[in-house]
């Protein structure tokens, strides 16, 4: 950023780092600085001097766009959302690129490999059953223990809900992560940089 | 100042402001800099987020000198929030200061 800043400069310098949001949010943000501007040439105070006071247009843009992201990914919850939210507030420090983002994707994987490791337990208790229902049937042909097929199917059954529990259980963790990263960013986003 | 002590300064300075009468943006901004040592431009976002969770409505007033201005307004639930900030505010620094004063 140069030492002198005047409207134009904060205007486009606002502007360019606010891509990405809708064109109604960006059009009221820009008419906030812009009324700003005006009241402030009104009373006689310099175009210059309102611009640096207002303080890093870049700065702002960023933190208005962490805001409307965290907003939108408590009203809609979803990956995507998240995403957008996440990487918003790396922009904003590189504190968290470093940090916080190595955490939140170590966090999504083993969240994601829960969400495998029921389904899996699931289906295979799924596989269970059915092998059990079939024994019977095929026991001439293979031999698989002296177990009773009702047992088996039982244990199929059993697996089975075992696994539906764990996709549940993996669900509430799921939803704690998310709410909890949004509460982090929030957190983190809405700090109010000291001017100058 | 620390950064997130003050972002809780800011938000109970503009609901408490706006309790007495309805401001337009930068009258907020240079009564709140005028004490607070921030950035001019970051009380923007914070009146939007605060408009965007139902605590503040906007509405346009023509002025004698110039264009129209945007002002900010408490909603009822902006009335009970300003209202919850203040008392906890007050019994916060209450409780500091006569931790300070032992």
């Amino acid at each position: 950023m140069t030492k002198e800043i005047n409207k134009k400069k904060f205007m486009d310098e606002l502007k360019r780092n606010l891509k990405g949001l809708s064109k109604e949010d960006r059009e009221e943000i820009i008419e906030d600085y812009e009324e700003h501007f005006e009241i402030g040439k009104k009373k006689k105070r310099k175009e210059n001097e309102i611009a640096k006071s207002l303080g890093n247009p870049k700065q702002i843009a960023k933190q208005a766009k962490v805001e409307l992201l965290v907003t939108k990914a408590e009203d809609e919850k979803s990956v995507k959302n998240i995403f957008r939210m996440v990487f918003a507030t790396i922009s904003l420090s590189f504190f968290n690129l470093v940090f916080v983002v190595g955490i939140f994707i170590a966090l999504l994987a083993v969240i994601i490999s829960l969400f495998v490791t029921g389904f899996a337990i699931a289906v295979s208790g799924i596989a269970v059953m059915f092998s059990g229902i079939f024994y019977p049937a095929i026991s001439n042909y293979v031999y698989f223990m002296n177990i009773n097929s009702l047992a088996i199917v039982f244990g199929g059954i059993c697996l089975t809900s075992f696994g539906v529990l764990f996709l549940i259980g993996t669900w509430y963790v799921g939803k704690w992560f998310y709410i909890l990263t949004v509460k982090y960013v929030k957190l983190n986003a809405r700090i109010i940089k000291r001017s100058k | 100042m620390d950064t997130q002590f003050k972002k809780g300064v800011l938000e109970v300075a503009v609901l408490s402001l706006l309790q007495k009468k309805d401001y337009y943006g930068y009258e907020l901004v240079q009564i709140i800099s005028k004490n607070i040592e921030i950035s001019e431009g970051t009380l923007y976002p914070l009146l939007r987020r605060l408009k965007k969770d139902g605590f503040l409505k906007t509405y346009l007033k023509e002025s004698r000198e110039g264009p129209s201005r945007k002002y900010y307004q408490l909603t009822p639930k902006g009335k009970a929030k300003a209202k919850e900030m203040k008392s906890e505010w007050k019994d916060f620094v209450n409780k500091i200061k006569r931790l300070l004063d032992e």
